[in-house]
């Protein structure tokens, strides 16, 4: 039989009862209009205290489900109220009920409020829009700061208004969190970090007599054995619990506690709070070796889909030393030049010396990320002990002949020692190795960047006699290389041809396709970027931006879903923020500027690409001050490195900043950069820099008035610079992100204007006078910073108030209706006519009237 | 023996000499260079091309630009 709604949370039992302001706003709204309502929330958010508090004074039915059908179903017709709450949703399971439920739904006057501890369920989430679902979430049900200080004081704790923020923020909003918090300052205890955690430890004591129990033996086992671990696939699930049975635990977790997560990628995730309350739990049931067990069986997961950094965090709380080291040296043998060194620097450094000393191949690794972290002295230490390994006769012979091995690799791939002096080292290697059968690792080539001039090692030298180079050198790399060399030296060829500017669009697209192919067949991904990012810059100075994007767009998702590729994300990511900066100063750029770490505080040369697009962003950011420091840090590192194609690259954005900054000495460092970069002919590492280069280089023109000798390079250097301004006019300039507030009527403008209509039409459409149109006009063009309509349109596009592609597809005014919908929700409009006063954007001087 | 161009001048090591009057003799084919260099000094074309690789490097000022014979002189 149905029953009238008495269902009250404690704390609504014994104090007074503290709103969600959000939960109760969204309930108003949606009783209004008799839209179904699910609240969708863990346990002790206070879902049903809401529920009885907001439908206090109406008569309403529930029903209950925690049986996993409605346990008393009354026929529809005899229903007499126009409210129906759903208790305990997350159990409902019959079909029959499920039915009944959906019946409920459909019915005209009637609310339904469903109340769940678990998500959506499947057979709700199909019909949501239907019904037009209303969702009441943890979110809405959290205390805000008010309701938090509300909440004590209605239990009796007076706290200084200074300490809400902190407990708000503490407690998450979550009221049991806030009750807990209650207590103990009701004892007169201080609030503190020590408060924070003997909160946490009364919620897991909560949580465990009042819900834990209620989960099933195999579910409990599931979270006990992954609850260690940050995210788990389905597989690493069945590794470790050894049932096949995730899946449904997985669908049941979801569906009806919400613990779970999806993370992209099908990976899965406890929520962070629940992952501690298990980890607390598996502490109390489980012994330590059965701990450091799922710890060992974890790492042995990770080691095998090869994360290193999580193999060796869980080896290590495994205490398994052993593992760690065998992992350390597995690394260094398997990946010497790419090993995830960086990620692992910590393990090799905790490493004891002796034992290091014990075996070449750590010797080599230590080696190796001294030179990655800027210590070469360090790194060259390091080779000097395992020559001296090598030269002592009491160790064993093949460790000997190993450290050989590893002296010739490193003679090569130290990154600290540059190119110079690289071919007698080759020849060595010939003469010593190859001759008597003995191979080296394989290295990498590329360093995992979009390029080869400027990849693992600087080839600046060898571009200026480059085809000789590659007729004389392709036998010795390919055999050097291994499966690197698959389309090398066909890629870096149009590369050193692309930068010197002497060599056709068409031979370098040709070269460098013919490069992809062969890498793409059994060669390296890597050597495939290096293909991408120099083919992504033709279309770049063709003026070809979206096919440059969509190139290395296509290109990620390969690489998404190739296995043992994801070493390059970091810099496709970077390359993918460095395409952007040619829209202007993109959110993209922005996220991507502010996700880069401090290089002061943690760098790596692996870490130089990044760091040279975060500093063009800074650029374009007009953060100068910082970009400064960043351009002097990396000139450091690219001088004593000899990397000379970095350090003219890095130079060219230094004499920017200089000149963005009022610093004279700014020509002084672009004709230091213009005469460096002419010694190799190289025209686009400067020319690339486009809009932000092209008014220095102007500003130079009248030192280089002939045109041949060393006026040659720079009047090429100049034009092609001029070209790229005038294709990308925004590329690193700075755009202020101010509010543009327009009219009604000037929005109306602005939307025709850049819908490509002509002043007669707009005029015509508005029904105002050509006089009048030329007054919004000017406005317009003061508020945008516009000079003309060009300009203004372009700023409309990038401030977002009109879709670029509407302008240059130029569509007709039927268009301009559709765009015109979407831009008036998002400019804000003021009254009629209200133009002068309004906050100017820029002053680019007078407005020109309509140019189209 | 010396490389000229322009105003800038190298002497050309003892060692590379050979190259250099085999180049002056007329061979500027690279796969005859490098047949020519290995039969010179008994070796495999790896070693050839290494050592023209080398040549090539050491001089690139003096090569890269223009044609040999106008390089070269003595």
């Amino acid at each position: 039989m149905a029953q009238r709604c008495c269902h009250v949370a404690l704390f609504y039992i014994v104090m007074s009862y503290i709103k969600a302001q959000k939960a109760f706003e969204k309930l108003k709204k949606a009783e209004a209009i008799y839209a179904p309502v699910i609240f969708s929330a863990a346990s002790g958010w206070g879902k049903s205290a809401a529920v009885s508090y907001f439908y206090r004074r109406k008569n309403v039915l529930v029903l209950q489900c925690r049986s996993g059908f409605i346990k008393e179903q009354p026929p529809i017709q005899s229903i007499r109220q126009s409210i129906v709450i759903v208790e305990d949703m997350q159990y409902l399971a019959n079909d029959r009920a499920i039915r009944y439920l959906q019946s409920l739904l459909h019915i005209e006057g009637m609310q339904v409020v469903m109340v769940t501890r678990g998500a959506v369920p499947g057979y709700i989430a199909g019909e949501e829009m239907d019904i037009g679902l209303v969702r009441i979430t943890e979110k809405d049900l959290a205390l805000g700061e008010a309701e938090v200080g509300a909440f004590l004081a209605d239990c009796g704790v007076e706290v200084d208004p200074f300490l809400l923020p902190a407990i708000a923020e503490a407690s998450r909003g979550y009221p049991q969190a806030v009750r807990c918090y209650a207590n103990h300052l009701e004892q007169g205890e201080p609030y503190s970090p020590a408060m924070q955690e003997a909160v946490w430890e009364d919620l897991f004591h909560i949580w465990d007599s009042g819900v834990y129990r209620h989960y099933t033996d195999w579910f409990q086992d599931f979270a006990l054995e992954l609850c260690r671990y940050d995210s788990f696939t389905l597989e690493m699930a069945v590794y470790m619990t050894g049932s096949q049975r995730v899946t449904e635990v997985i669908e049941y977790s979801r569906e009806q506690m919400n613990q779970l997560f999806c993370l992209p990628e099908g990976s899965y995730a406890f929520r962070p709070e629940i992952r501690r309350f298990y980890c607390w739990k598996q502490e109390r049931l489980w012994t330590d070796a059965a701990i450091r067990e799922n710890a060992r069986r974890g790492a042995r997961f990770y080691e095998m889909k090869g994360d290193l950094p999580n193999a060796l965090l869980h080896y290590e709380k495994a205490g398994a030393t052993q593992c760690v080291k065998d992992i350390l040296i597995r690394n260094m043998r398997e990946n010497p030049g790419t090993g995830q060194y960086v990620e692992l620097k910590d393990y090799y450094f905790d490493l004891p010396e002796e034992e290091i000393e014990e075996s070449p191949l750590l010797m080599a690794g230590m080696c190796m990320l001294y030179s990655l972290v800027l210590q070469p002295e360090k790194s060259e230490q390091w080779y000097e002990r395992i020559a001296a390994y090598e030269r002592m006769p009491e160790h064993p012979r093949e460790r000997r002949r190993e450290a050989r091995i590893r002296l010739a690799y490193l003679d090569i791939a130290l990154p600290h020692r540059g190119a110079k002096g690289i071919i007698p080292i080759f020849r060595k290697v010939f003469v010593d190795f190859f001759s008597q059968g003995m191979m080296l690792p394989e290295m990498s080539v590329t360093g995992n960047l979009p390029s080869l001039m400027s990849g693992g090692l600087d080839f600046s030298e060898w571009s200026k006699s480059d085809t000789q180079i590659a007729k004389f050198m392709r036998v010795p790399v390919e055999k050097l290389v291994g499966q690197y060399s698959k389309g090398l030296v066909t890629i870096a060829l149009a590369e050193s041809g692309f930068e010197k500017n002497r060599m056709s669009s068409y031979e370098v697209l040709t070269r460098c396709n013919d490069g992809y192919e062969s890498a793409a067949h059994g060669g390296k991904i890597e050597m495939c970027f290096a293909a991408v990012g120099v083919l992504s810059r033709l279309h770049i100075i063709e003026g070809q931006h979206p096919s440059a994007r969509r190139i290395c767009e296509s290109f990620a998702e390969k690489v998404r879903k190739t296995e043992g590729a994801r070493q390059l994300l970091p810099n496709i990511e970077a390359f993918e923020a460095w395409l952007s900066l040619f829209s202007g100063f993109t959110d993209r750029a922005r996220i991507f500027m502010e996700q880069v770490p401090d290089a002061f505080s943690d760098f790596s040369i692996l870490d130089r690409y990044r760091q040279m697009v975060k500093l063009r962003c800074l650029i374009a950011a007009q953060k100068l001050e910082e970009a400064y420091s960043l351009a002097g840090f990396l000139h450091g590192y690219f001088v004593s490195y000899e990397r000379t194609f970095n350090r003219i690259e890095n130079e060219v954005l230094q004499a920017v900043i200089l000149y963005r900054m009022g610093d004279a000495h700014w020509k002084e460092c672009l004709l230091q950069m213009l005469e460096r970069a002419s010694g190799y002919h190289f025209v686009r590492v400067v020319s690339m820099e486009g809009a932000a280069v092209y008014p220095l280089l102007k500003e130079c023109k009248a030192l280089f008035k002939k045109r041949d000798g060393e006026g040659e390079y720079f009047w090429e250097v100049l034009e092609e610079a001029q070209k790229q301004a005038l294709a990308y006019p925004d590329y690193l300039r700075f755009i202020p992100q101010e509010k543009v507030v327009l009219t009604k009527r000037e929005t109306q403008v602005l939307s025709m204007l850049c819908a490509g209509l002509s002043m007669d039409e707009i005029s015509e459409q508005c029904g105002i006078s050509y006089g009048g149109l030329k007054k919004h006009n000017r406005n317009i063009y003061r508020k945008l910073g516009a000079k003309n309509r060009t300009e203004a349109e372009r700023r409309a596009a990038q401030l977002g108030l009109v879709h670029r592609n509407a302008q240059l597809n130029g569509f007709g005014y039927d268009a301009t209706d559709r765009i015109w919908g979407g831009y008036m929700n998002e400019v804000e409009t003021r009254g009629e006519d209200q133009g002068a006063g309004w906050d100017v954007a820029g002053t680019w001087g007078e407005p020109q009237e309509d140019q189209g | 023996m010396w490389l000229e161009r322009g105003e800038s001048r190298r002497r050309i090591k003892d060692e590379d000499i050979w190259i250099v009057r085999l180049m002056g003799d007329g061979t500027t084919d690279d796969s005859e260079l490098i047949r020519q260099v290995s039969k010179q000094m008994g070796s495999n074309a790896i070693l050839a091309g290494l050592t023209l690789a080398q040549f090539v490097e050491d001089y690139a000022a003096f090569l890269s630009e223009g044609t040999k014979s106008r390089v070269f002189e003595v």
